[in-house]
């Protein structure tokens, strides 16, 4: 698992650079722009799409006969990217975190509450966990290209979603029941986690290389 | 007799494929040639001995160690050289030892530089930069330096230059002077196998045509040069296949000495391992 995780990790060395630029960029804009509530939302949703690429990666290098052939078991395999997802997300949510602090700080008249960040925290978490929930089994399903496709609807449904139960979902986001809403969205993320790993496993272990 | 590899009635059905009952042993301490044409099932097969893809019957065993029942500690004593390199592209050498030493129980870091040195592999660089043949020597590192006894190779020389491809062969040679360790080489450049293979399994359309001992193997196979009147005194069974051209037959048998002992002023000349197997495939020359 240590040396998987390190595998994608290294492997995406440049890439995550790449994205660090373009989200301090992001930074400084909604600095100047005097709003920086959208940061966490950001973060994690870059967080979210890093996977991908790492099975995009992999795929390419046909990296998954070699790591099977050389002791990994399937399991394993499939359990390191939702390790993976977690940890870029645990540690993008985390550097936001420091952004957005050091962003306060220099502008108090911006800065978030421990609640407002508490709840952006938790939405971005919540649509990267939904995002790689989804995602992960239909890429072991139809690989990197075609689950591409498929992610950009995925990444809209919430959005439409919300649009079409808007009341409802205003409803859900009152501060009365703000905090249910929370544990309820996080219990069902977790849950969606759960079937979507053991999804996963099923797949892989058909699966042919 | 102990062997390194044991496959077994291996077979895998695909629509317009299969693998028939493909049997065959690797002994300890050898090298064992795995030669057949392009799409002749070379791949497939060290795929489904693999767990790769998924065999429909058949049984194989690493170190008497059954795949199926026992797979993580039958492949722990196994290395592999794809024709791919595996590796992602945006690695440098050192970030492979880093994940191989994590990953692979066996893994020798320092001998992995000492192959990576001997193969000018640079340091600096990452795989992307790196030319087919580099990949290629990148790959023999890695499985060399997992310190596994046995060492499945497909197709892993033919990105090479004959330079760099002889120093390899030396390197397997070496690797199998244990007693123990032993090889699985498959590959099409059967110069290689004349070299240093103990032993030629002859994979042709899915089915094993022969696995046996190479020195036994062409002791007993011969091209034979004809003329007409010759050939009409042939067996069939001693015939494999039939190339004519304007100075009468040549002949493939694999009875060379029963040939010999019937027709002794017949002329012929020693069969290599490419001469074997083009007479089997090329379906015009029988």
């Amino acid at each position: 698992m240590k040396g998987l995780l390190l595998k994608d990790f290294l492997s995406l060395k440049n890439y995550i650079r790449t994205i660090l630029i373009v989200l301090i960029a992001y930074a400084l804009f909604s600095f100047f722009g005097n709003n920086i509530s959208m940061l966490m939302v950001m973060f994690a949703l870059f967080s979210a799409m890093l996977p991908v690429t790492t099975f995009f990666y992999d795929e390419q290098a046909k990296w998954d006969k070699y790591a099977l052939s050389h002791s990994v078991e399937r399991r394993t395999v499939v359990l390191s990217k939702y390790v993976f997802a977690l940890l870029i997300l645990v540690v993008g949510e985390l550097i936001a975190l420091g952004v957005v602090s050091i962003l306060g700080i220099i502008k108090p008249e911006m800065a978030l509450t421990g609640s407002e960040l508490l709840s952006l925290a938790a939405v971005g978490v919540f649509y990267a966990g939904y995002l790689n929930a989804i995602l992960i089994p239909l890429i072991h399903r139809y690989g990197t290209e075609k689950a591409r496709m498929m992610m950009i609807m995925i990444l809209f449904l919430p959005a439409i979603l919300i649009f079409i139960f808007k009341d409802s979902f205003s409803a859900l986001l009152d501060p009365a029941v703000l905090t249910k809403t929370i544990i309820g969205l996080g219990i069902g993320i977790i849950a969606a986690i759960a079937i979507s790993i053991n999804i996963s496993i099923r797949i892989y272990a058909r699966k042919e290389f | 007799m102990s062997y390194a590899l044991k496959v077994s009635h291996l077979t895998k059905r695909y629509p317009s494929f299969a693998l028939n009952d493909i049997s065959f042993e690797v002994p300890e301490g050898c090298i064992m040639g795995f030669v057949g044409e392009n799409g002749a099932g070379k791949t497939t097969t060290i795929k489904a001995i693999l767990n790769l893809i998924a065999k429909d019957a058949g049984k194989v065993f690493v170190y008497s160690t059954d795949m199926d029942s026992d797979e993580k500690q039958a492949k722990r004593n196994i290395a592999v050289v794809f024709d791919d390199c595996c590796f992602s592209e945006t690695l440098s050498i050192s970030n492979v030892v880093r994940i191989m030493s994590r990953m692979y129980p066996g893994w020798d870091s320092r001998l992995f530089y000492e192959y990576a040195d001997a193969f000018k592999l640079p340091e600096k660089k990452i795989i992307k930069e790196y030319s087919k043949g580099m990949k290629m020597k990148l790959s023999i590192a890695s499985a060399l330096a997992c310190r596994a006894k046995l060492l499945i190779l497909d197709e892993a020389t033919s990105g090479l230059d004959p330079i760099v491809r002889s120093e390899i062969i030396d390197i397997f040679l070496e690797h199998i002077q244990n007693g123990q360790n032993s090889i699985l080489f498959s590959t099409h450049i059967t110069s290689d196998l004349d070299r240093i293979a103990d032993y030629i399994t002859f994979i042709h359309e899915g089915k094993i045509v022969f696995s046996e001992a190479k020195d036994a193997m062409l002791d007993s196979y011969a091209i034979l040069k004809c003329e007409e009147k010759e050939f009409r005194r042939l067996d069939s069974n001693d015939i494999v296949g039939v190339r004519k051209n304007m100075f009468g037959y040549e002949v493939l048998t694999d009875r060379k000495n029963e040939v010999l002992r019937r027709q002794p002023g017949i002329v012929y000349e020693k069969a290599l391992i490419e001469d074997i197997m083009l007479f089997y495939t090329k379906e015009d020359v029988r």
